[in-house]
């Protein structure tokens, strides 16, 4: 008889199927294209609805009784295209969504996501999607969570159960298969259970033996199965992600748990498909191969004329007041609200209600046409998608490529395996080679060739509007670099944005000369638009490239903060910046743009930014002049004394609000991981900032206190403790390296610090936190360097000197009497 | 003005969605939903009298239809029940007496001729317009009859509900019924020791056999194993279950193996008005080797699989469904992308080689199709896909 549907009987006490999407790449080249063109990528359009529809679908179909959508940027856009879909209408309870802006890794989504309390029961099991949350599948996913069930039943430690569809042992030329996509599994063969994994390219793998000696155990390797980007969760993994900030990706998370497996005995499953279509679209090359893929019916029931097909609203719907305003906001969005009916045609030919199809057009296979699109005589379409009201010219040839909405293409132009969003322009004879995209509202000139890979922006930008406020950040001001490792993709865009801010200033305050030339090598006289060239992130590149002989736990930091971002938006693995002359043709066309690029900002700095920031980056000069003993290049300089700078406000924090010393210590350590120092560096700028905070707070107020008094007064409360918790008193590296550090700030600010050196060393010397057996040894290399030329005594530094000696004597004084009297 | 409360909106998006996802494996399901989503139609939104649930339900019906190809079960089932409130319209009305039958015979008569006349759809109407004289005349001359157009007017909710409600229910029933009433012809065609051909997997064909080899008869099994799909491995599964006697075929020897077979048993997707059958791919095949060979070709087609419409062209592209690749090619190989496959569902099968149609009642000829067709549903209904295309326009 007619069963209820699923969905019908949500309000039974059955057991609620959760799915859980993370909408974003994290990936700092996807999101950069993608700012630039007005719509997230879930929502980028397949075939006529976004490609977030063809999820849902699934899930739906799945019988998923609850979808958490959560979103990081365009959680606006999001929001908009949900609250209007026939999703909110059909299935109300269906979809929730959490935003968490403030998220840079899915760690840090999941982290939100289990602050918000929406799985909360013990037992609920959820699907996690991640990796922008569009899988693209013809499976019905409900037989994982029984999957699921079975492993919990078989071991109860069992946390997730990874997702994998086979591929071909041939597994490079799969067309699914993107670089970024690089896995490396073994499991057991028989209950599945995962051994060891990895993400890392390379050509070699060891295998630990006594994973070979387990008893019953038949291991299987598994190289480069398709990741779905989907894993069947246990509650418990939010509480992972939670309890380890230091997992950023799946990959950590995994890996975290199989390192931890001895002692928290949490263990991973895994689960492969080997039937059925499966794409997880997170980059640029597979939304594309997925846009085909649907026109050629792999997805198959979920084709687009049944899809994207569905009843013109009748009038005895009443639209919900509440959401008229969210309707008005997006044109780009509105696209989706409305319903052409689409038949399908021989050859895969989808048409999207009333189209002008011209007689002479030759449209040959695996082609959709949107709503009211002109195609003229003589185009040749082969694979190709045209959104809603686009004119294609005459003789023009499309092939491989996705045209979104409102795009106007010239005559005897030929497009081959791009991607072109809304409002582009493009005018008669322009070619365009593989994988370019074209973002929002650009314009291509006429007789313009594109070579390879290109992404050309529209310089004046919407998004610009936003980030008003970091005028004072720019390429050209020296900016630590790790500052911008620190906040990835935050800095990344605002610091193109700013240029095509300079851009558009520049047009208004000069001539429109400026602006033409500026476009005319790439675009042409009559286009608009330029290069997005991700220069930072190069150089970002090159540093972790470096080989770094710090300490071992923050290179491994560093590789996992950048895992996502080696990967360029296509999929492709970006290659350390010494092959990058070699691997580009255009490189020339690249260099000169991004040079022409970083003087047109370096031009408008100079006119627009007021006298503040010039003092702030001479400050910044000078500080790193000083502060820094080795001839360590610029960049590392900036990095450190940025670090420096924290450490001061921690310890100036600490010391106002009289903060337990212990917490400041843990906070202290926190620090070093983010900034990524290395161990030296961390101990000399904590001295520093023990000895510089004093300063600063006696340049604010001079009269009432002077430089010891505070000094006194900070090393009293906290100061010596945490001098005495890094610089071991019996660690000789330690102390001498504290005496260096000790000496250089002296040298520096002789006015307040270095007259006051024999207080100084008095009182450590008292408090035990440095001994005189080091002192006396630091000070005997110094004045062996003195007296070999080495070390030049200028006539100012001639009191500290003095006052060091007279220490010094002292202190031998006492040593001898402690000796006369012990005997 | 008759109107939808939203509840009943948003069940019948759902109903779409589940269509949309092919969640009904056997037409009788879809069939049994269509008549669940419509009695909650009926019951729960607002009409007053029949003729605006009935443009209450012909303004529905292309939902329902939507991205399905013409000739689809809900299409059907949708007719049937346009038919049935005019029914019982007209049967509240002229009561249950001798009068009401009078009118109805004569407008089935009516109907009738104007079906044999012709084979297509516009022309239908023309020669209706040409009858619309006679039509009058004949209403002249019987005034019980004369607004029999207009009967659904004057009908109210309260009288028809409870009827209209007993013969849904019974509708239901009917078509619960109709695969058993269907089966248990099967001793009637199945003779003993008879080598009987069939293609693929349907749950028709197979309670078919499943009847006889319960009353003992004897008789021998070649399946096509209907590839891509391969149907025909599952129904091959089951019938050897039942201790009969089968043999797999690949499709590609229906001409070989056809001179050995006594008769050929199919089921159907459709049964369209001329007698024509879109059926599992490879049927043509299999129909233009029994007709080479003389071998007789029965179809096994419930009442709702009996459709008003004609196919509009011979593009196989029409009524037709084209899915996934990989039923052909893995989608684990490098060529994935690059190999054009086309999977075509079904075949269109003209009547002239069909020998028997075997309905839930009884037996009948292609050539009778039409007026099966013609009593089932109402002429009015017959332009609801023209509807549906206006519709999205």
């Amino acid at each position: 008889m007619v069963k209820p549907t699923s969905i019908n009987a949500d309000h039974l006490a059955e057991e609620r199927l959760t799915c859980v999407l993370v909408l974003d790449t994290f990936n700092i080249y996807t999101n950069e294209i993608v700012s630039h063109t007005s719509l997230p990528l879930c929502l980028w359009p397949v075939d006529g609805r976004p490609l977030l529809d063809y999820t849902i679908h699934t899930l739906v179909r799945s019988g998923v009784q609850e979808i958490i959508l959560l979103t990081r940027s365009h959680s606006y856009e999001i929001h908009s295209y949900i609250t209007n879909s026939e999703w909110s209408r059909i299935y109300p309870k269906l979809i929730k969504l959490v935003s968490c802006k403030e998220a840079r890794s899915l760690g840090d989504c999941l982290k939100d996501l289990e602050q918000e309390h929406l799985i909360n029961d013990k037992n609920q099991d959820f699907l996690l999607l991640y990796g922008n949350g569009t899988l693209l599948t013809n499976a019905k996913l409900n037989n994982l969570f029984t999957i699921h069930k079975e492993n919990v039943r078989k071991d109860k430690n069992c946390i997730m159960t990874l997702v994998y569809r086979q591929l071909d042992s041939n597994y490079i030329e799969h067309p699914s298969y993107t670089d970024d996509q690089y896995s490396y599994i073994m499991r057991d063969a028989n209950t599945h259970r995962l051994y060891d994994y990895s993400k890392e390219y390379s050509d070699l793998y060891e295998i630990p033996l006594d994973l070979l000696e387990k008893p019953n155990v038949t291991i299987e390797t598994l190289y480069c199965p398709l990741d779905c980007h989907l894993a069947v969760c246990s509650p418990d993994v939010l509480h992972i992600f939670k309890d380890n900030f230091d997992f950023f990706t799946m990959h950590d998370f995994v890996k975290g748990v199989l390192r931890d497996e001895e002692v928290a005995g949490q263990t991973i499953y895994s689960y492969l498909y080997e039937k059925g279509y499966f794409l997880p679209v997170h980059n640029l090359r597979l939304y594309m191969k997925a846009t085909f893929d649907i026109l050629r019916r792999w997805l198959h029931p979920l084709v687009p004329e049944t899809i994207g097909a569905k009843h013109s609203p009748t009038s005895s719907i009443v639209a919900n007041p509440s959401s008229s305003p969210l309707k008005l906001s997006d044109s780009y969005l509105s696209i989706y609200n409305q319903w052409y009916r689409i038949t399908y045609d021989r050859h895969n030919i989808y048409k999207q209600g009333d189209i002008q199809l011209d007689r002479l057009s030759n449209i040959q296979q695996d082609v959709f046409i949107g709503y009211k699109s002109q195609i003229l005589s003589g185009v040749c379409l082969r694979s190709s998608l045209i959104g809603q009201n686009c004119t294609i010219g005459k003789n023009t040839k499309i092939e491989n490529s996705i045209i979104w909405n409102h795009v106007q293409i010239g005559e005897n132009c030929l497009i081959k395996n791009s991607i072109i969003c809304d409002n582009v322009l493009i005018r008669n004879n322009v070619q365009i080679d593989q994988q370019c995209i074209l973002c929002k509202n650009v314009i291509i000139g006429t007789n313009v060739h594109l070579n390879e890979r290109m992404t050309i922006i529209a310089s004046n930008s919407v998004a610009s509007a936003s980030v008003v406020d970091e005028i004072e950040i720019d390429d050209d001001t020296p900016m630590p670099s790790k500052n911008v490792k620190r906040s990835n993709s935050k800095q990344r865009s605002s610091s193109t944005r700013l240029s095509e801010k300079s851009f558009s200033e520049k047009s208004v305050s000069s001539s429109t000369e400026e602006t033409v030339t500026s476009n005319s090598d790439l675009v042409g006289a009559d286009g608009l638009g330029r290069e997005l060239i991700f220069t930072s992130t190069y150089d970002d590149q090159t540093k972790t490239f470096e080989p770094t002989d710090d300490d071992d736990d923050d290179e491994d930091d560093d590789n996992d903060k950048n895992e996502l971002n080696a990967f360029d938006a296509w999929g492709y693995r970006i290659k350390p910046i010494e092959n990058k002359d070699i691997s580009h043709d255009d490189d020339g066309d690249e260099i000169k743009s991004k040079q022409y690029r970083q003087s047109m900002s370096k031009r408008t700095t100079d006119q627009s930014t007021d006298s503040q920031t010039g003092d702030e980056t001479s400050e910044t000069d000078d500080d790193n002049k000083d502060s820094s003993p080795d001839d360590n290049s610029s960049d590392e300089e900036n990095e450190i004394s940025e670090f420096q700078q924290e450490v001061i406000r921690t310890l100036e924090r600490a010391y106002l609000q009289k903060l337990n010393i212990e917490n400041i210590i843990v906070e202290l350590n926190m620090l070093k991981p983010t900034y990524a120092v290395s161990p030296t560096e961390f101990d000399q700028s904590i001295v520093h900032a023990v000895f510089l905070l004093p300063l600063e707070r006696k340049i604010a107020n001079p009269e009432k206190t002077t430089y010891w008094n505070t000094l006194k007064l900070t090393l009293d409360q906290i100061s010596q403790f945490i001098i005495k918790n890094y610089m071991k008193i019996t660690n000789e590296g330690e102390q001498v390296l504290l005496l260096n550090e000790l000496d250089l700030i002296c040298l520096k600010y002789i006015q307040p610090i270095g007259e006051r050196i024999l207080n100084i060393l008095n009182y450590l010397y008292e408090n035990d936190v440095v001994s005189e057996q080091w002192i006396l040894l630091w000070y005997r290399n110094k004045q062996e360097k003195i007296k070999t030329n080495q070390l030049e005594v200028k006539p100012g530094e001639k009191v500290y000197y003095d006052k060091l000696q007279q220490f010094v004597e002292w202190l031998q004084n006492a040593e001898s009497e402690d000796d006369d009297d012990e005997d | 003005m008759a109107r939808l409360p939203t509840d009943v909106e948003t069940e019948i998006d759902r109903f779409c969605n589940d269509i949309k996802r092919n969640t009904y494996t056997r037409s009788a399901d879809l069939a049994l939903a269509t008549i669940f989503m419509f009695k909650k139609l009926i019951g729960e939104s607002k009409w007053s009298n029949a003729s605006e649930l009935i443009t209450l339900i012909r303004s529905q019906a292309h939902r329902l239809n939507q991205g399905q190809p013409v000739d689809s079960i809900t299409f059907n089932i949708t007719r049937r029940i346009l038919k049935l409130i005019r029914d019982v319209s007209v049967r509240i009305i002229h009561g249950k007496n001798e009068g009401s039958d009078i009118s109805l015979t004569l407008q089935a008569v009516l109907n009738d001729r104007a079906a044999t006349s012709t084979f297509n759809d516009d022309d239908n109407e023309n020669i209706e317009e040409n009858l619309q004289p006679k039509t009058q005349q004949i209403r002249t001359n019987l005034p019980d009859s004369s607004a029999i157009n207009n009967v659904e007017g004057e009908v109210s909710v309260q009288r028809l509900k409870p009827e209209l409600m007993d013969d849904l229910n019974w509708y239901s029933s009917d078509i619960e019924l109709s695969v058993k009433n269907l089966s248990q012809q099967a001793l009637a065609h199945i003779h003993a020791n008879e080598l009987i051909l069939t293609l693929g997997y349907s749950y028709t064909v197979e309670q078919f056999f499943k009847y006889a080899a319960s009353k003992n008869r004897k008789f021998h099994v070649f399946i096509l194993e209907h590839a891509p799909f391969f149907t025909g491995h599952k129904m091959a599964v089951n019938l050897s279950a039942l201790n009969i006697p089968v043999t797999v075929v690949t499709d590609s020897a229906v001409f070989a193996i056809m001179a050995r077979v006594n008769k050929i048993l199919i089921g159907t997707r459709s049964l369209l008005a001329n007698g024509g059958l879109t059926a599992k791919s490879g049927t043509y095949n299999l129909a233009l080797a029994a007709k080479h060979y003389n071998v007789p070709l029965l179809v096994c087609a419930p009442t709702y699989k009996f459709s008003p419409t004609y196919l509009p062209s011979f593009d196989p592209v029409m009524c037709n469904t084209f899915p996934s690749p990989e039923n052909i090619l893995s989608y684990e190989s490098i060529y994935q992308s690059s190999l054009d496959i086309v999977v075509p569902m079904h075949d269109y099968v003209p009547p002239e080689l069909v020998t028997l149609i075997i309905g839930s009642g009884m037996g009948n000829a292609p050539s009778y199709v039409y007026r099966i067709v013609s009593e089932l549903y109402s002429a009015e209904d017959n332009d609801l896909e023209r509807l549906q295309k206006e519709s999205l326009k």
